[in-house]
């Protein structure tokens, strides 16, 4: 049972949570500035504090329909490497603490879906926690 | 001189005893011997009884005979003479006699000649009335089948009668049906107009109370455009509490991920910081809840302003429609009032040909009754030509028995020969 912290997100009507650790900051959903050639799951770029910000869509990195709202989607931006990735989210419930009330039952295991680290169950839910160093990785196989 | 014949016999008696008394007087005048005087005076009484007798006789027998032969003439019919005893000195009862004979006798012609004038035109006219009589016998008999043909047409005109009679019997029940109906149908027609009459006033306080709600659509149109303009001033408001709410809510999650990292010194920041994120999600689940009743609520209007936008155009074909209902709605008042004083004339005129039917079957009756009495009236004319044939055949008979009876008499008084002017 990990005691860690994480970002629940919502992709595809599924769950998932980034540890808090690697979260630099949530900003709301804004529209990327596409890149000529990019792989599908990239979606373009924003400017972060003057900063370029890669910004890949969540759903199509763990292959699961993409879907935008642009009035809760969220922007998890991460750190990965010696930058920072935006991770493009349906929208976000929250931060999944020791403080907070939820209670983690169990680890469930591995799921058998990409990048996942494990999966909880909190509250009659289940949140897969995302291994974000494997599926960042990919990204950078694929944009390579 | 007139002596009748009792004095003549008397004075011839005188004579006689005159003779008787004076004759020997006067002889013995005379030297005459006595029985000459004896026989002379009886003698001369004889001769004077017998002169006298001699003359009375005489005259008394011709004249007699004279009378005796008219009277045979007369007998055995010959009128043509009278009895002519001649001028007499003395006449006397024979002259009475003979004069009456010859008024008898001038009667007598008299009354053969009328007779035989009046027999011979009672013949004439006895032939004259048996050929009339048969001419009217034939004529009476032409009548009597010609009667027959009447009564015959009669009797059909009687039947035809009494057929038509009850065919206007018929028609009049049937005048009188329609007239029912006719009351009905123009009671159906006031009553109508009546409601007609009701249904415009009604019609017209609708049309007035739909032109009032027509107005309130128009109004209430555009205050629903309004309405939707004051929903979208609402929604933007909702929006930017929708969107500070989300700021807040990534602020707070923010703020709850740098207390994570800070460890044990971020533990109360991170409370503070759910809390807020626990309003701000608080804040935008209203606003979203505003925000979706808004939508709703601008959908609605929208709908309503669409809606009512649609009705502008119905609201106009509406007061067209109204005016034509309302010009359409008088109009059919005033047809179904046309109908009613129509329907009202019709059953006058129906209830005058009901009338005029009554009078009609009256007058029929009547002429039925007229068309009875005409038939029994034939039957009486023809049983009276058959009586009058007969009593024509009897007239003829009777005139032909007359006919002959004059001929008879005729024939009988044509034995009684009258001078010619008394024939003529």
């Amino acid at each position: 049972m990990s005691a860690a912290p994480v970002l629940v997100v919502e992709v595809d009507g599924e769950r998932f949570g980034i540890l808090a650790d690697r979260v630099q900051t949530v900003v709301g959903y804004q529209e990327p500035v596409p890149i000529p050639g990019r792989p599908k799951p990239l979606l373009g770029a924003l400017n972060h504090h003057g900063e370029l910000l890669p910004v890949a869509h969540l759903a199509s990195l763990l292959g699961l329909k993409p879907r935008l709202d642009p009035l809760r989607s969220v922007v998890a931006v991460v750190d990965w490497e010696d930058g920072l990735v935006g991770l493009l989210a349906e929208r976000a419930h929250g931060l999944l603490t020791p403080l907070t009330r939820v209670r983690v039952s169990q680890v469930l295991g591995r799921w058998d879906g990409p990048f996942l680290d494990q999966t909880l169950e909190v509250e009659g839910s289940r949140v897969h926690v995302l291994d974000l160093d494997a599926m960042l990785g990919a990204l950078a196989e694929r944009i390579r | 001189m007139r002596i009748e014949m009792g004095y003549k016999f008397i004075l011839g008696f005188i004579l006689v005893i005159a003779a008787v008394v004076l004759v020997p007087y006067l002889v013995r005048f005379l030297d005459l011997p006595p029985w000459a005087q004896s026989l002379i005076p009886p003698l001369a009484a004889i001769a004077v009884g017998l002169a006298m007798g001699s003359a009375l006789t005489k005259g008394l027998t011709r004249h007699v005979g004279e009378l005796r032969s008219a009277t045979v003439r007369i007998a055995e019919g010959d009128l043509r003479h009278a009895v002519n005893l001649g001028q007499r000195w003395f006449p006397d009862e024979l002259d009475d006699l003979a004069g009456a004979v010859n008024a008898m006798l001038t009667n007598l012609r008299q009354m053969v000649a009328h007779i035989l004038r009046t027999s011979t035109e009672v013949a004439s006219a006895a032939q004259n009335l048996s050929a009339t009589a048969e001419e009217v016998n034939a004529s009476t008999e032409e009548i009597a089948v010609t009667t027959e043909e009447v009564a015959r047409g009669v009797a059909e005109q009687k039947g035809e009668v009494e057929r038509v009679v009850h065919r206007i019997h018929e028609l009049e029940a049937g005048l009188q049906r329609i007239e029912g109906t006719c009351r009905l149908a123009a009671e159906a027609a006031t009553s109508a107009e009546e409601q007609a009459q009701a249904g415009t006033r009604t019609a017209r306080e609708g049309f007035a109370r739909l032109e009032s709600v027509l107005s309130d659509l128009e109004r209430s149109a555009e205050a629903a455009v309004a309405f939707s303009e004051q929903i979208r001033q609402v929604q933007r408001f909702a929006d930017v509490i929708t969107n500070l709410s989300r700021q807040t809510t990534l602020l707070a999650l923010n703020a709850a991920i740098e207390a994570s990292k800070a460890g044990e010194e971020g533990k109360g920041f991170a409370v503070v910081a759910s809390e807020i994120r626990k309003l701000a999600d608080s804040a935008e689940k209203s606003a979203d809840q505003i925000t979706a009743l808004l939508r709703r609520l601008d959908q609605a209007g929208q709908g309503v302003r669409g809606l009512l936008e649609a009705s502008r155009g119905k609201v106009a074909e509406g007061r067209e429609g109204l005016e034509a209902a309302a010009q359409a709605l008088g109009e059919i008042t005033g047809f179904v009032g046309d109908n009613a004083r129509r329907m009202g004339d019709v059953l006058a005129v129906i209830q005058e040909q009901v009338e005029g039917g009554r009078e009609i079957a009256k007058f029929a009756d009547r002429v039925s009754a007229v068309a009875e009495a005409n038939a029994a009236a034939t039957h009486e004319v023809s049983t009276t030509l058959e009586h009058q044939t007969a009593a024509m055949e009897d007239m003829a008979h009777a005139a032909m028995r007359l006919s002959e009876m004059a001929e008879d008499l005729n024939r009988r008084v044509s034995r009684f020969h009258l001078p010619d002017e008394a024939e003529a």
